[in-house]
C-alpha cells in the first residue's frame, strides 16, 4: 500500500514536472535557434571556397539530460511491446539541439559565421544494472571565422 | 556561388508532441492483461500439474526440507500432543484423508500456517490469544482444509512459475519491472484469498460435524484482528493475501444463521495450556 503511494507520487511528480520542464526547454531551444540562424552549419568538410578565406577553430557543445521517472516507466513498458519509444525520442531531440546551440554559442562568441564538419556523438550515462538514467550529447565541428581583409 | 541558409525546420518530425499519457495508459492496460494471463495460466498449470503428484510423493519432497524446530520443553510437547489429537479428531470429518502433522512453536509472531507434506505450524503467540477449543479447532480446521485442498504445493508451484515467467519478461529493476511484479502480486493475492475463503468454508463444516455447532469460531478472527497492527488494518482487501477479518466473521455469522446453536456451549481449552504459555 505504502509502495503504491510512493510509486504513484513519483510517477505524478515525474510526469508533471518532467513535461513542464520539457515544454520550457523546447520553447527556449526554438527561441535560441531563431537568434543563431545566421551561423551556418555544414556536415561537409570543405563547403565551396568559404574555407579558403576563413580561419578555422574547433568548437564544441556538450549536454547531459536526465530522464524523469514517468519517462523511464513508460520506456520500460515500451520494452515489452516494442514500437517508437516516444519518451526517449523527445529526450534525445532536446539534447541534440541543445548541444548544437551551445556549440553555435561558442562559435558566435569568436565571431564565426559558419561551422563545418559538424559531428554529433551520443552516449548514455549509468548503463549499469538499472535502466538508462541520462544521455550525453556532444556536438563538435570546425568554426570558420572570416579572415579580415587588410 | 551557392547560397546557403539555416531554414526553420517544422517541429514534431523527430519526436512526438503528445504528452505520452495516452500512450502510457495503453501500455499499462496491455501490461495488466499480460500479467493476468500469465498468472492465470500458471495458476491453472500448477493446479493441474502439481495435484497430479500424489500426497505421498509430496510428503517425500517435504522430507528433503529440514524443519529445524527448537528443542521443546515437556509442557510444549504436551501442547503438541493435544494439538495433534485435536487435528486427528477434526480430520475424521474431512472429505479427504491426507494425514497432517502438527508442530507447536512456542515463539514467533501471531501466526499459523500449513506447508507442503501436510505439516501445520502453530505459534504459541496465536494459541495464547484463543479463548476456547472451538476457536482453536477453527484454526486447525482451516489449516487442515488447506492441506486437503493441496493449497501449499499449488501455491509453491505457482509462485515459482510466475516468478520465472516474469523475470524473463521484465528482467530489470526499473519502475516498469516493479510495476509488472506488483500486478502479478495483486493477481496472486486474489487466488490466495480464494484459497483462504474455501479453507474457511471447509473448516466450518468440519467444526459443525465435530461439535454440532460453529459457535466460537469467529473468536479466531477477533483474535487475529486484535493482533494486526494499526497500519495494516487500513489495507484494502484487494491488497491482502487473506480476506479481511470483518468479512470472515460475517461469513461465520451467516453460516450460523441456519443452525440452532443458541444453547450450545463452548469447550474450554485444557487447563495445562495457560500454565505452559
Amino acid at each position: 500500500m505504502v509502495n503504491i503511494i510512493i510509486f504513484l507520487t513519483l510517477l505524478c511528480v515525474g510526469y508533471f514536472v518532467g513535461s513542464y520542464l520539457e515544454k520550457k526547454h523546447f520553447k527556449s531551444i526554438i527561441a535560441r535557434e531563431d537568434q543563431s540562424r545566421d551561423i551556418l552549419l555544414f556536415c561537409k568538410r570543405y563547403p565551396d571556397q568559404m574555407i579558403l578565406s576563413s580561419d578555422g577553430q574547433l568548437v564544441s557543445g556538450n549536454v547531459v539530460i536526465s530522464i524523469d521517472y514517468f519517462k523511464s516507466v513508460s520506456a520500460g513498458l515500451r520494452n515489452l511491446f516494442g514500437g517508437r519509444v516516444n519518451a526517449y525520442e523527445s529526450l534525445l531531440e532536446r539534447a541534440r539541439r541543445e548541444a548544437i546551440l551551445r556549440m553555435k554559442d561558442q562559435a558566435g562568441k569568436m565571431g564565426a559565421n559558419a561551422i563545418v564538419n559538424v559531428k554529433i556523438e551520443t552516449s548514455s550515462i549509468n548503463k549499469g544494472a538499472k535502466s538508462v538514467g541520462s544521455v550525453e550529447v556532444y556536438a563538435y565541428g570546425t568554426a570558420l571565422k572570416p579572415r579580415e581583409v587588410s | 556561388m551557392t547560397r546557403y541558409e539555416n531554414p526553420k525546420i517544422p517541429e514534431g518530425i523527430n519526436y512526438s508532441q503528445n504528452s505520452g499519457f495516452k500512450d502510457f495508459f495503453g501500455m499499462l492496460a496491455g501490461a495488466v492483461l499480460l500479467v493476468v494471463c500469465v498468472v492465470l495460466s500458471m495458476a491453472l498449470l500448477s493446479r493441474y500439474a502439481l495435484t497430479a503428484i500424489s500426497f505421498e510423493q509430496e510428503r517425500k519432497i517435504a522430507e528433503l526440507v529440514d524443519f529445524e524446530l527448537p528443542e521443546r520443553s515437556e509442557g510444549d510437547q504436551r501442547i503438541q500432543q493435544y494439538l495433534q489429537a485435536l487435528a486427528d479428531q477434526l480430520l475424521e470429518s474431512a472429505p479427504f484423508d491426507y494425514p497432517v502433522t502438527v508442530h507447536y512453536v512456542p515463539e514467533g509472531e501471531v501466526n499459523a500456517y500449513a506447508t507442503i507434506g501436510g505439516h501445520i505450524i502453530i505459534n504459541g503467540s496465536l494459541l495464547s490469544r484463543l479463548e476456547s477449543e472451538n476457536a482453536l479447532a477453527m484454526l486447525l480446521g482451516h489449516e487442515i482444509a488447506h492441506i486437503q485442498h493441496r493449497d501449499p504445493i499449488v501455491s509453491l508451484g505457482q509462485g515459482v512459475l510466475v516468478g520465472v515467467m516474469l523475470s524473463v519478461v521484465t528482467g530489470n529493476e526499473s519502475g516498469a519491472g516493479w510495476l509488472i511484479s506488483s500486478f502479478s502480486e495483486i493477481s496472486n493475492m486474489a487466488f490466495s484469498r480464494e484459497q483462504e475463503s474455501k479453507a474457511d468454508d471447509l473448516s466450518l463444516q468440519m467444526l459443525r460435524k465435530t461439535y454440532g455447532h460453529v459457535n466460537g469460531a469467529d473468536q479466531l478472527f477477533v483474535a487475529l484482528d486484535g493482533a494486526t497492527g494499526e497500519l495494516l488494518k487500513g489495507t484494502p482487501e484487494w491488497l491482502s493475501t487473506h480476506p479481511i477479518n470483518k468479512h470472515r466473521i460475517a461469513k461465520i455469522k451467516a453460516f450460523t444463521e441456519g443452525l440452532d446453536s443458541s444453547r450450545k456451549t463452548l469447550k474450554p481449552l485444557p487447563d495445562f495450556i495457560p500454565s505452559v504459555l
